[in-house]
């Protein structure tokens, strides 16, 4: 692992990452990094520590111990999470959580990246209304809702909520998009076109997904970290990873024994 | 709709400015007079309604429900008392430079923090920098601790309480639960002349409009865009790159200086100021003025502050049992049937009236949203969050 620290192109760097629930170690001296424009699912069991890697990177968990290291060499462990927003890590809700008071376009102005997003700058500051306009058209133009921008946020349909909050972390122009299983609960439809949106924000993007849906994981065709216990406990292909034999003990065999206790 | 909305406000200053007085001034015999009495009640409903709409913005934009305003209300009212008391002076009912409550529970000197109350300037500052920094340490100490929701009504119901507690002990020389009364002069002015009762009226009729358009300002900046983002999903603002914590410092900093302006306006007009006013009881009527006119839009704020109290004192001088019962089957039915008070309701019938008679079909229906009452309509809020 030593070796990849310096490496110029890593995005995201955590250096043995533990994170302790009262004696419960949802992460345990986890090592794990991405590169820049990397797409990278992460999956594993239920309580594998997912989305504690995600709370961890975006500050809303402070590890018991290990860096987590953004970019060169910015120590995100320190911060706080409106802090690392502001440095260029964006983070998708499992749940969708948009503002549903607010219209879809407006949903998206707040999410703008700014210089200062204090109390008085936003009193204050009447911002580039033009620049504003078109950055708020590409992000809705890019998630397919560039004709629903004067609707009221809480009159979209689910898979168009979650839409609209890829958009606005889009609208937050990150490097590093954190994304929790963005198609639960979407149609099949619904899921291809957002492995579309996701493929497409990785072009020039680094994005890290966590997701359950297979299918899902097999149309993005990324590298696939699984976790167990905490750790990693194999990197690689889709179709490497399926096979890989200590995959299918802990995760697809667990799910075998669930489906059958369904039964 | 912005420009119906300002001749609608300028229409409605203009009555409670110019108009009302106007009339009281009348003679008595004239059929237009305003009695001094009604004028003096009015101005009580007007102080109330600057309460309201800190309070809605607080509550309404943001969704942080504060059970403990009547303190700010009492920290601006005992500021402002205690300068009344102070120019009282050897007019007393013991002519002692001493206000009468020290002399009976014989304070020999007038305690250190009363003296600069002499100063009118002085005073007039203290008003709102007494609850502003109240308002801060608590709200700082709370906020940073994230500490929201249902705990955070019931800390400042706590706040209440213990103010209540305190302003009651007649070791704070502060009139203990008598409080502070008997004002003859405001900064030199006679209080029982309608002159001065009328200019004070007008002062507190200035005060709500300049309160309402600092509230419409602040609710149509980004920032107002974020408190009410805050009430959606203060998650999601916080990872959008705000701290939520900063700007619920601030609705609650101004809600608090605009409870202490409220106040000060109430002790001249209403003549005393005790601590039954800034207790946990006078602090829940005010969350149900703005429940009751509609919350999340300001002029229900305005209406629910004169409205409910319109009521309750009609109800308690002809009906006096009625009153608490009536106040209860208020708030129930605010709760149980217009969640968004009587403004949302009003602006929803008008909207159901528009559906069935498309007068002009051409209007948009999607415009600037800028009326307050269009904002709100659509949801309706869970009563208590």
């Amino acid at each position: 692992m030593s070796t990849r620290t310096g490496r110029a192109d890593t995005i995201i760097y955590l250096d043995d990452v533990t994170v302790d629930y009262d004696g419960f170690k949802a992460l345990s001296r986890l090592n794990f990094y991405m590169d820049r424009r990397e797409l990278r699912v992460v999956i594993g069991p239920n309580g594998a520590g997912k989305t504690t890697l995600l709370d961890v990177i975006s500050g809303r968990v402070r590890p018991a111990s290990g860096r987590v290291i953004f970019g060169h060499h910015t120590d995100l462990t320190q911060l706080r999470e409106n802090e690392i927003a502001a440095l260029g890590v964006g983070r998708k809700f499992q749940t969708p959580s948009v503002f549903v008071n607010l219209t879809v376009r407006e949903n998206v102005e707040l999410s703008l990246r700014r210089a200062s997003k204090g109390v008085f700058a936003t009193l204050f500051e009447r911002g580039d209304v033009d620049d504003d306009r078109r950055r708020i058209d590409g992000a809705l133009e890019q998630v397919g809702l560039a004709a629903k921008g004067g609707v009221l946020a809480g009159a979209l349909s689910h898979g168009e909520k979650q839409w609209l909050e890829i958009g606005m972390v889009m609208a937050q122009d990150p490097e590093l998009l954190l994304v929790d299983e963005p198609v639960a609960g979407m149609t099949d439809e619904e899921t291809a076109r957002t492995s579309e949106l996701l493929l497409g924000i990785a072009r020039d993007r680094s994005v890290l997904v966590i997701e359950h849906d297979m299918e899902f994981v097999r149309q993005l065709g990324a590298k696939v970290t699984v976790l167990h216990q905490g750790t990693v406990l194999c990197e690689g292909p889709v179709e490497q990873v399926q096979r890989d034999p200590r995959v299918l003990e802990v995760y697809l065999g667990q799910r075998r024994e669930t489906t059958h206790a369904q039964r | 709709m912005r420009r119906r909305e300002s001749i609608a406000l300028a229409v409605v200053s203009l009555v409670l400015v110019a108009v009302l007085p106007a009339l009281n001034a009348l003679p008595p015999s004239s059929p237009f007079h305003v009695p001094n009495f009604t004028l003096n009640l009015f101005g009580k409903f007007l102080t109330y309604a600057i309460l309201a709409l800190g309070l809605d913005l607080l509550w309404g934009y943001a969704g942080v429900l504060s059970l403990g305003h009547g303190v700010f209300f009492g920290l601006g009212a005992y500021a402002m008392g205690m300068h009344l008391m102070l120019e009282i002076g050897t007019q007393s009912v013991y002519q002692n430079a001493l206000p009468d409550f020290m002399v009976w529970n014989q304070v020999k000197t007038l305690p250190l923090f009363w003296r600069p109350f002499h100063s009118a300037i002085f005073t007039i500052v203290a008003i709102m920098a007494v609850p502003a920094l109240v308002g801060f340490a608590f709200g700082f100490l709370a906020f940073r601790s994230r500490i929201r929701g249902v705990y955070f009504s019931i800390i400042t119901q706590a706040l209440a309480l213990s103010a209540w507690l305190v302003f009651n002990r007649n070791e704070m020389n502060l009139g203990g639960t008598n409080g502070l009364a008997d004002f003859k002069t405001i900064f030199g002015f006679r209080l029982n002349q309608p002159s001065t009762q009328r200019g004070l009226y007008v002062i507190t009729a200035l005060t709500l409009i300049a309160a309402f358009l600092l509230c419409r300002w602040i609710t149509r900046t980004r920032a107002g865009k974020v408190l009410v983002a805050i009430r959606d999903s203060e998650t999601r603002v916080l990872f959008s790159g705000y701290a939520p914590a900063n700007y619920k410092l601030f609705v609650f900093v101004v809600s608090a200086v605009l409870a202490g302006v409220s106040g000060a306006l109430y002790a001249p007009q209403v003549g005393i100021i005790t601590p039954a006013k800034m207790g946990v009881l006078p602090s829940i009527e005010m969350v149900v003025w703005v429940a009751a006119g509609g919350r999340g839009t300001l002029i229900g704020a305005v209406v629910g502050a004169f409205g409910v109290n319109w009521i309750q004192s009609w109800l308690t001088t002809s009906y006096p049992d009625v009153w608490l019962l009536f106040l209860g089957a208020l708030f129930m039915s605010v709760v149980l049937f217009f969640p968004d008070g009587v403004v949302g309701a009003a602006a929803r019938l008008v909207d159901t009236l528009k559906r069935l008679v498309p007068l002009r079909a051409s209007t948009p229906s999607v415009g600037p949203s800028n009326l307050d009452v269009v904002e709100s309509e659509p949801t309706s809020p869970t009563p208590l969050q």
